[in-house]
Formats: structure tokens, C-alpha cells, sequence
């Protein structure tokens, strides 16, 4: 038997869905290792692998990571619309009042205060979607213990079930995912909103400083994400609110200060205020921390801080709200991965 | 119209796989070679256990504990009356189609 051979039904059996592989491969294999006519065969499992394959796509489960990886790109886009709208509305509320067009604080504080309904949203939809990744996760376990119960009515007898060993845990993958894709997706969004012409002119000066912040704010985010997590599967609800709290202020006090060392230089804007920078920017109240002048500030690190101060409540606030695993529902055999 | 014609592509192997297995269970090879008899095509790996694959999750048939590292399959009750009514479809549109061609 050529060693060829069997190289072109390892490469075939990796084309099908683990799933596929997992109940079919050895038998697959077995049947290509005998062919009569292997080259005819091998094309034959390539091709239905791809209509598997094509198939694992249009799975319903699938479909919903699908879509919700393309919300998680758009969301800070869709968080920097909503603070546009509201602060170009606080602004014109204010002119209207003839209170705010001669003062340009009271103007720039109104507009910073958009982010308060933004951030109170974005913690509402982070929570919801921390219950639904719970509720995706517990699904996902029935259906692994399903397809446990139905390799074991096939394997019993004597015989050890077909089980790989490299199989992880669907809790753990959503716990990982929770922690690690959102801040990622929203780094990413954010940074191809920098990459744009006109909306990154919003979000920062420089565009290599407000990418390397974006880059630092995931970092930053998903080891945050990562403690809440672990504080809430212990069980910690009130630490892993105060860790929420806590964490978002020093993720963004961190970013701005990334951002602003990077790109502003240090004659315009004194270091010994990097930690005021996050402050001034987020509420608007700027006594004079670039330049020596109110609101240059503002001006250097434009809408940043804001998108990025809704995307870290929204993603530490999922991290605290997905259910711990019940130790009664987790199953003790190792489960197959989605 | 029988659950089988929603197979798309695998109708007709899935058809096929029933009828084999119609008269007891039988493993992979042992499908392929019967099938292979009966139409004189054998199917492919992937086309038979693509066809397995959706047999099996619509509960058409069911897998046995596997014997000599290979694991039968044998017909369950809904494959049985599935097959049925397929055969008497086919059936019907074959006896139609011979009777026009006898006419025409």
C-alpha cells in the first residue's frame, strides 16, 4: 500500500466537518485504503466532503456564529453612529437653549455625556448576550450528550467507543469564545472604521497610534474578560462586577494613554498628565492637558475613547454574565467539539 | 412523497442502501458490494456514507455493535415503511411510463 495513498485519505478525511470525520472516518478510510479503484474513489469522498462541508455551513448553529461574528464586526460602527447622533443632538439641544454654542466646554462636555445612554446600551445587550451565550452552551451540551448516547448504543459491547481524544469541551470553546473573539471582532471592526476615509478622521489623528491602541485594548480587554469570567464561574458575581467596574476604567485609562504617547508628541502634551487623559476625554472637562489649551485634547483623540469605552462595557459586561457551568448538567465524558 | 427525496443527491444511493439492507443488516463493504450488484455501479465511499450519514439522522436506519472492526447497519421500522413507499412510487411512475411507451 503506498504511503501516497494514504497521505491523499488523510488530506481527504480533513476536508470533512469534524462531526463527519468523527462517526465516519475510520470507516471511510478503510473502505479508500481497500479501493479497487482509488483514484475514482478519492475523488468521490473529496467531493462529497465538500457537499458536507457546504452543508456544516447551512447548519443552523453554525449560521448564528456566522451572523454573530459579522454583528460583533459592525457593532462599533453601529456604537460610534449612536454617539454621533446623540452628541451632535446634545449639542444642538444646547445651542437651542442659547446656553452652549458661546461655551465651548459646556459643548464638549454634553457631547462626551452621549456615551452614557451608549455604555448603559451597550451593558444591557452585553448581558443579554452573555444569558444567550449561556443558553447556546447548555443546547450544545444536550446535543453533544445526544450524540454520546448515540456512539455509545453503536461502540457498547465490549467495545471502546470511538472517541478522539482531541475533542474540547463546547464550555470551555464558549467561555474561550466569550472572552477572546469579542474583544477581537471589536478590535477589528474598530480598527477598519480607523482605515476608512472620514470615519477614521472620527476616531483619532494618528491612525497608526489609534491602531496600535485598538491592537492594545483587545489585549487588555480579553485578559480583563478573562478574570471576570473566572471570578464569576467561582461564583464571585459581586467581584466580577466590581472586576467589570474596575477593569473598563483602567483598560481605557491604558489605551488613551497608548494613544496619546504614541501620537501626540511629548513637548504638546506633558506626560506627567497621562493619567488624566482618559478622564478629560471621557467627560470633556479639559483643563488644558495638550498644548496647554482646552480641548486639544479632545481634538487629538476625537471619538476613540468613546467607541472604545462602549465596546469594553459591552464585552466585560458579557463576560459577567455567562452562566457558570452546573456541575450537575456538565457531562463526564469528554464531549465532541461544534 | 417518501422522506428519501428530500436526500437531494443522495436519494437515489439511499434508496439503494434500504433495499441492501432490506434483507438484514449488513457493514459498509458488504452495502457496496450489494449495491454494486444490483445496479452494476458500485457506489463510492463518500456517496455511500454521505447517503449513511442522512439514513441515519432521519432514523432510516440505525448502527449495530460493530463486529471485526466494522460496523453493520440494519433497517429500522420508519427505513422499512420510507422504502415502501418509494418502491410504490417508483413503481407506479415506471408501470406509467412503460404502459405510454407501450402505446405510443
Amino acid at each position: 500500500m503506498g504511503g501516497r495513498r494514504e497521505k491523499a485519505i488523510r488530506l481527504v478525511l480533513r476536508l470533512y466537518p469534524a462531526t463527519v470525520r468523527d462517526r465516519y472516518g475510520r470507516e471511510l478510510a478503510g473502505m479508500l485504503r481497500h479501493s479497487p479503484v482509488p483514484t475514482r474513489d478519492l475523488l468521490d469522498a473529496a467531493r462529497c466532503a465538500v457537499i458536507e462541508r457546504v452543508g456544516h455551513l447551512h447548519r443552523p448553529d453554525v449560521r448564528v456564529a456566522f451572523l454573530s461574528t459579522l454583528a460583533l464586526l459592525a457593532a462599533p460602527l453601529a456604537f460610534g453612529a449612536t454617539l454621533l447622533t446623540l452628541a451632535s443632538a446634545a449639542v444642538l439641544t444646547l445651542d437651542a437653549a442659547g446656553a452652549g454654542a458661546a461655551d465651548e466646554r459646556w459643548a464638549r462636555s454634553a457631547a462626551a455625556s452621549a456615551v452614557i445612554p451608549v455604555a448603559v446600551l451597550a451593558v444591557w445587550l452585553g448581558r443579554r448576550a452573555g444569558r444567550a451565550v449561556g443558553t447556546s452552551r447548555r443546547y450544545g451540551r444536550e446535543n453533544d450528550r445526544e450524540t454520546y448516547r448515540q456512539d455509545d448504543r453503536v461502540n457498547d459491547h465490549g467495545k471502546e467507543p470511538d472517541r478522539d481524544h482531541g475533542r474540547r469541551d463546547p464550555a470551555a470553546t464558549a467561555a474561550a469564545a466569550t472572552v477572546i473573539a469579542v474583544p477581537a471582532a471589536f478590535g477589528l471592526g474598530t480598527a477598519g472604521l480607523i482605515g476608512t476615509p472620514l470615519l477614521g478622521e472620527m476616531l483619532g489623528e494618528n491612525p497608526s497610534a489609534a491602531l496600535v491602541a485598538v491592537a492594545l485594548w483587545a489585549v487588555a480587554t480579553a485578559a480583563v474578560g478573562g478574570l471576570v469570567g473566572s471570578l464569576r464561574r467561582r461564583g464571585h458575581r459581586h467581584g466580577a462586577r466590581l472586576a467589570v467596574a474596575v477593569g473598563a476604567f483602567l483598560i481605557m485609562e491604558f489605551c488613551c494613554a497608548a494613544y496619546v504617547l504614541l501620537g501626540v508628541p511629548a513637548e504638546a502634551a506633558p506626560r506627567a498628565g497621562a493619567l488624566w487623559w482618559y478622564p478629560a476625554a471621557a467627560t470633556g472637562i479639559d483643563p488644558g492637558l495638550v498644548s496647554g489649551l482646552s480641548g486639544e485634547l479632545s481634538e487629538a483623540v476625537k471619538g476613540l475613547p468613546a467607541v472604545l469605552t462602549v465596546c469594553t462595557l459591552f464585552a466585560l459586561s458579557l463576560a459577567s454574565t455567562v452562566p457558570r457551568p452546573s456541575r450537575a448538567a456538565t457531562p463526564t465524558f469528554p464531549v465532541a467539539s461544534a | 412523497m417518501s422522506g428519501l427525496t428530500e436526500l437531494g443527491r443522495f436519494s437515489e444511493p439511499a434508496v439503494l442502501i434500504l433495499v441492501s439492507l432490506a434483507d438484514g443488516p449488513k457493514h459498509g463493504y458488504a452495502i457496496q458490494d450489494d449495491v454494486g450488484t444490483v445496479t452494476g455501479d458500485r457506489p463510492g465511499p463518500g456517496t455511500l456514507y454521505g447517503a449513511i450519514r442522512r439514513l441515519e439522522d432521519r432514523g432510516y436506519i440505525a448502527a449495530l455493535p460493530e463486529r471485526d472492526r466494522r460496523k453493520p447497519y440494519e433497517l429500522t421500522e420508519a427505513g422499512r415503511a420510507a422504502l415502501q413507499v418509494e418502491l410504490q412510487r417508483m413503481r407506479s411512475v415506471a408501470t406509467t411510463g412503460l404502459r405510454r411507451l407501450a402505446v405510443s
